[in-house]
């Protein structure tokens, strides 16, 4: 009951601001009789989500498959990398230059590529997610693992453990906040690499409706398909928080996160 | 004198002879540490103090396994090198912070210790618990340690140093960041264990009054590179008694350890 409260009282403000905003839209393209296909009626949206229920939420399950498959993919790929990055200097001097040269690419701009190579399916969709949402992961590893306090680094050579030790006492409890964090960001990511994808060329996903909607000048499905996928980000990300919370409970502090 | 002890079979928990350590940096090499003889009996509780900077934290460090050997001369701790004291857990060291892991609770803090050494058992656990009974901690078990104030921090960082019951404790200004009046209070504590669970102590401060209110013996250090400018014996009874402090003989010593500290600057 007063957690409930406590929710109501978090969230209230927001969800009222949004519900003026939507109210306020309304009343502007009436008032201003703005054509549906610049900016459609939120009634109109709301009907069109209606409409086309089983469509959006059929593709969306396409999509949502893409994002996960992706964002798991990406999570290993960048956490893996950054154990190989740390474990020895060599690899290291190797692969961090490298790692700094990709992050710049626009992954966006790959994407095509991405679309020669794994074809018009599922797959496709995946890698460029991958490629999209493994940097921040990476990069907050390796900061996790690396800024241990040296007074625990101290600590623990005064009681002689190994290196593995060192790096399961330390350094991996160490990187949890920084991966957690970075988590949330290649959520995001990973939302943005599946939709991208889809836009690139796809027959099924959130994507491919709005691709098609807003050739077909079907303004309201756009939006709803927009809705559709900004739920699907809400409850993405915010599963991820939750985790975070559950992980992190010892924290009492924020960790400065790279992107 | 040294000879003499080491021939008739006489040894020390702590024994620093002809220790000279250089750090060696990018330009030249850092002259920490120049020719120190220092050695510490079973039991003793000897103080460093120095002028901040001098290498004091440097030879908690030698002692401790964190830097690994000296330049020149030998570091021997219960007659045989540092490496293998680490190893035998003859050490436990307490920083100047308290260096806990955030992301463990207190006991399982107190635990670490024993976990690398692969020792943990239910009678480590209850050992552990009674530790932290004894340092005023019941109940805290659980706690993480970002909701403890810095004074039961350094308490937890003291029961880990004694987890595994070593034989000396090596702490490296333990109380320098906390406020005077937990500073004191953690002081008397300390003196208590000591008396408890009879440890050798050295003990790095730059508080003058502490050093002399605990030690046996306050060893009075240059500035860098460091070596000993003198050693003062602390012949007051034993318990100490706050009241201690405000003795002539005690304020004596305090102008003496003063003068030779400003002579170091």
């Amino acid at each position: 009951m007063n957690r409930a409260l406590r929710w109501a009282e978090e969230y209230a403000p927001a969800v009222l601001l949004l519900i003026a905003v939507v109210i306020l839209w309304q009343v502007v393209v009436i008032i201003f009789k703005i054509p549906s296909y610049l900016v459609p009626l939120p009634t109109a949206v709301a009907s069109s989500l209606v409409a086309n229920w089983n469509l959006l939420i059929g593709n969306m399950w396409v999509t949502v498959e893409e994002i996960l498959l992706g964002f798991a993919g990406g999570v290993a790929i960048g956490f893996a990398l950054a154990l190989l990055v740390v474990s020895s200097r060599v690899v290291g001097r190797m692969l961090s230059p490298l790692i700094t040269v990709a992050q710049v690419v626009p992954k966006v701009a790959i994407a095509p590529i991405f679309l020669i190579w794994f074809g018009y399916g599922i797959l496709s969709k995946i890698m460029i997610t991958i490629a999209i949402c493994f940097f921040p992961v990476i990069l907050n590893s390796i900061k996790g693992f690396t800024t241990v306090d040296q007074d625990l680094l101290d600590l623990l050579k005064s009681l002689s453990a190994s290196k593995t030790q060192v790096f399961l006492k330390a350094q991996l409890p160490n990187s949890i906040p920084y991966f957690m964090a970075s988590l949330k960001i290649s959520m995001t990511f990973a939302i943005i690499g599946a939709v991208v994808g889809e836009w690139i060329g796809a027959s099924h996903g959130i994507g491919y409706v709005m691709l098609v909607a807003s050739s077909d000048f079907q303004n309201p499905l756009l939006y709803a398909a927009i809705i559709v996928i900004s739920v699907v980000g809400i409850i993405l990300v915010g599963a991820v928080e939750v985790i975070e919370s559950v992980l992190t409970k010892w924290k009492s502090s924020e960790v400065a996160v790279s992107v | 004198m040294r000879l003499k002890g080491r021939l008739f079979g006489l040894s020390y928990d702590i024994s620093l002879s002809n220790v000279s350590l250089d750090y060696k940096t990018n330009g030249a090499p850092i002259h920490v540490l120049e020719d120190i003889n220092l050695d510490v009996r079973e039991y003793e509780f000897v103080s460093l103090i120095g002028p901040s900077g001098c290498g004091k934290s440097t030879i908690v460090k030698l002692l401790s396994g964190v830097v690994v050997r000296p330049s020149s001369g030998t570091a021997m701790i219960r007659n045989s090198d540092v490496q293998s004291a680490t190893k035998k857990k003859e050490v436990g060291v307490v920083f100047q912070r308290a260096s806990l892991m955030p992301w463990r609770t207190v006991l399982s803090n107190v635990l670490l210790p024993l976990e690398i050494s692969g020792n943990i058992s239910k009678e480590s656990m209850t050992r552990a618990k009674e530790l932290l009974k004894f340092m005023g901690l019941a109940g805290f078990e659980n706690a993480y340690p970002h909701t403890l104030s810095g004074g039961m921090q350094q308490r937890v960082a003291l029961a880990r140093a004694l987890a595994f019951d070593p034989k000396i404790l090596l702490m490296d200004e333990p109380f320098g960041a906390l406020d005077a009046i937990t500073r004191h209070k953690l002081a008397v504590e300390l003196l208590r264990i000591w008396t408890q669970f009879r440890k050798t102590v050295l003990f790095v401060t730059h508080d003058i009054s502490e050093a002399l209110f605990l030690s046996d013996r306050v060893v009075v250090l240059s500035r860098r590179p460091a070596h000993v400018k003198q050693i003062i014996t602390v012949d007051l009874p034993r318990p100490r008694e706050v009241e201690m402090q405000e003795t002539p003989k005690f304020l004596a010593w305090g102008r003496e350890v003063r003068k030779l500290l400003e002579d170091a600057e």
